[in-house]
């Protein structure tokens, strides 16, 4: 009798390992963790960039990125459209300080010179895709509410499933979304899916990482296909990673207008 | 084209395949060949006998950049044009050729260039070192010409001095000859100066064009500037000062008896020095995005002296630009609006027809509204205070692969009987054009 308990507790503890290991860590503690794994001090990343609408007609761009956080947490990106030739040379340089307002110029190879902009809505389309700033924006984790629902099984892989609510006047104002659900898996705390609900709780765009590997060179995961899907218009954009380099030096010249304007 | 162009494009062009054919250590040899390919249709919605009254037009630019070193690249635009309706704007056409060079804190540039200073927007008062070509007025784009010169620029932390040479400034190019519509009207009968009034008799025109290179004067003939830009996380700003030659002459004119019925009129070309001395700078606060540009403006007389020199004034632009973000649909709008104001310190104003003076006092509108991921519309209208003119350019453009697009657009002009746009009612059109980059 003795046996057969002790045996059920054994099976019943093993069914319900993965409860345990969720009951372990906070919503907090998890987006945290997600947070250290996707982002990192210095990264370089090569992509092509396909808007799809719902005909499937294509429009692509090839882009190169940088992205730099300095010792006082600002974090600076360098966008250089490759292709195709009518945007050949276009840059975006960006620097999001920790204590003051973001800076952006961009640089269009006509003008021959950068312009300053002023820093874009969150909820404005990112680069016409329909990614939005905020969803390109380093998670600002202290600006949530995070619940854990539980969790969900995306393509195969054990996630958690997060509610993230503003859980302040200013984020509730600026942030395009009521609420988000993410996904984020067990294994290396990379989101693998984002649902996103307007701010009357209706579902009007999904998430999807697929090609998820680790970078050569590094112990950290990433992304290699993005895909974000407008639900009303079902309008989507893809991203694919050619490549990733993490944490190899980047200059601090990089971001800065002269290498901007010699972009072209 | 002339022979020297000829030449120095040809050698420019086989420098890069002549370094790279060399056994080299260096891992960074790279060309690039880009450039692009566009279909030109304009057609005028009144038809003027003896006029140019269409553009039937083909052009192909190419760009070619080649990496010397890991701090040295050379770039030669070429720009091959073809118009079956006018002839005279046939050309080969050696657009930009130079060599950069870079090291920790200087940016060189050297050989024939097109310099962009200032923040405004499309109008700006402290960037005139190259001209531009205006046989047809309402071209804005692509249409500067080069300089030769050389090109420095020194970086200090968030500060940036800039300086320009260029030994012999490069006029504009004006309207030909008559069979152009951006000519000014001309009567075909004038005051008849060798008979009391009110006898007439008849005139024909004749347009001299500009050659900076004929009477040549290096100690004079020159233009240079240096700007002072500096950098704020709140704040773009520079101060600047160029001091070169006008190359949108005054006109003196000359009377030639050609018959006892007949006279003919030249006007000649006057170019004259001017020197700016000029700020400009770019912000953004909220959603908004100001920048503003303006200069004092000191000229000279031209050497011949026999035309009255401009007096001294001040230029300003000032602009303020805003994205709305899910107007139509998801589809976001950007506008931009500018005032441009010339104050003349004696009083008064420059004549409405005068090329220098267009923009006197205008608003000058400029809206790009999505049409989905594919079409854009833009619109484009100055509206001009003092005189009254009214110009519009609504287009639409349409993206039908990447890097194909298609735009169709209208040129409106109008407004006050005087006024600058006015006297150009006839040249409404509409343009058609193709482009595809590569």
């Amino acid at each position: 009798m003795k046996k057969i308990l002790f045996l059920s507790m054994l099976v019943w503890m093993c069914i319900n390992q993965s409860d345990l290991n969720a009951q372990d860590l906070t919503a907090l503690e998890i987006m945290t963790k997600s947070d250290q794994e996707i982002n990192s001090d210095n990264e370089y990343a090569t992509l092509t960039m396909k808007l799809i609408n719902s005909r499937g007609k294509e429009r692509s761009r090839q882009i190169e990125q940088y992205i730099k956080t300095d010792e006082a947490d600002n974090r600076s990106s360098l966008i250089k459209f490759l292709a195709p030739g009518d945007v050949k040379g276009t840059g975006f340089l960006s620097i999001e300080y920790s204590d003051q307002k973001d800076v952006q110029w961009l640089y269009l190879p006509a003008l021959r010179r950068s312009r300053r902009i002023s820093a874009s809505d969150e909820s404005d389309n990112f680069m016409g895709s329909d990614f939005t700033y905020e969803d390109m924006e380093r998670e600002e984790l202290e600006a949530y509410d995070y619940t854990l629902l539980g969790t969900v099984s995306v393509d195969g892989a054990d996630c958690y499933h997060i509610q993230a609510v503003p859980n302040n006047d200013k984020k509730r104002k600026n942030s395009g979304y009521g609420r988000r659900e993410i996904m984020v898996r067990k294994d290396n705390f990379i989101i693998a899916q984002i649902d996103y609900f307007d701010k009357k709780d209706k579902a009007i765009k999904t998430y999807k990482a697929s090609d998820i590997k680790q970078v050569e060179g590094s112990s950290k995961w990433r992304v290699y296909k993005m895909e974000i899907t407008n639900l009303k218009t079902q309008h989507k954009t893809v991203l694919a990673f050619d490549e990733y380099v993490i944490d190899a030096p980047i200059k601090e010249d990089l971001f800065t207008k002269r290498y901007l304007e010699s972009a072209d | 084209m002339p022979a020297i162009q000829y030449i120095a494009f040809w050698v420019l062009l086989l420098l890069p395949i002549l370094v790279l054919a060399q056994d080299t250590e260096e891992s960074e040899k790279k060309i690039e060949l880009s450039g692009f390919g566009e279909l030109d249709h304009i057609s005028y919605f009144s038809r003027e006998d003896g006029k140019i009254n269409n553009r039937n037009q083909a052009i192909l630019q190419t760009q070619l950049k080649a990496k010397i070193s890991a701090n040295s690249s050379l770039y030669t635009t070429l720009e091959i044009r073809n118009d079956l309706s006018d002839a005279r704007r046939n050309r080969v056409f050696l657009d930009e050729s130079y060599i950069d060079i870079s090291t920790k804190r200087f940016d060189f540039r050297l050989g024939r260039q097109i310099v962009n200073w200032g923040e405004a927007d499309g109008l700006n008062p402290t960037n005139h070192f190259n001209a531009v070509d205006l046989s047809d007025l309402l071209d804005f784009e692509r249409e500067e010409l080069s300089i030769y010169g050389i090109r420095t620029k020194y970086y200090y932390k968030d500060v940036k001095f800039d300086f320009v040479f260029s030994p012999v400034f490069v006029p504009a190019l004006l309207p030909a000859d008559s069979s152009s519509r951006w000519l000014p009207s001309l009567p075909d009968q004038v005051p008849n100066p060798f008979e009391p009034p009110p006898a007439t008799i008849n005139a024909q025109y004749r347009f001299e064009q500009a050659n900076p290179l004929q009477n040549y004067n290096f100690a004079e003939d020159w233009q240079l500037g240096i700007r002072s830009s500096f950098q704020w996380p709140w704040l773009d700003a520079s101060v600047s000062y160029y001091k070169g030659w006008n190359d949108v002459p005054k006109f003196s004119q000359a009377i030639n008896v050609l018959n006892p019925n007949l006279l003919e009129i030249s006007f000649i070309p006057r170019h004259y020095q001017w020197q700016f001395i000029g700020m400009d700078f770019s912000t953004a606060t909220g959603k908004f995005g100001w920048r503003g540009e303006s200069a004092l403006i000191i000229s000279d007389t031209p050497r011949e002296g026999d035309v009255e020199k401009d007096p001294v004034f001040y230029h300003y632009v000032v602009g303020v630009d805003r994205s709305f973000a899910n107007i139509i649909g998801d589809n976001n709008l950007f506008v931009i609006l500018q005032w441009s104001h010339k104050i003349i310190f004696e009083g008064g104003s420059f004549p409405a027809d005068d090329l220098n003076h267009i923009f006197q006092r205008s608003l000058l509108l400029r809206l790009e509204q999505d049409l989905g991921a594919y079409a854009k519309f833009h619109l484009q209208a100055v509206y001009d205070v003092l005189y009254g003119g009214l110009y519009f350019q609504p287009k639409l453009r349409y993206a039908i692969r990447d890097g194909l697009n298609l735009e169709a657009l209208a040129d409106i002009l109008g407004g006050k009987s005087g006024s600058f746009f006015h006297q150009y009612r006839n040249n409404d059109r509409l343009q058609i054009r193709l482009e595809y980059s590569f």
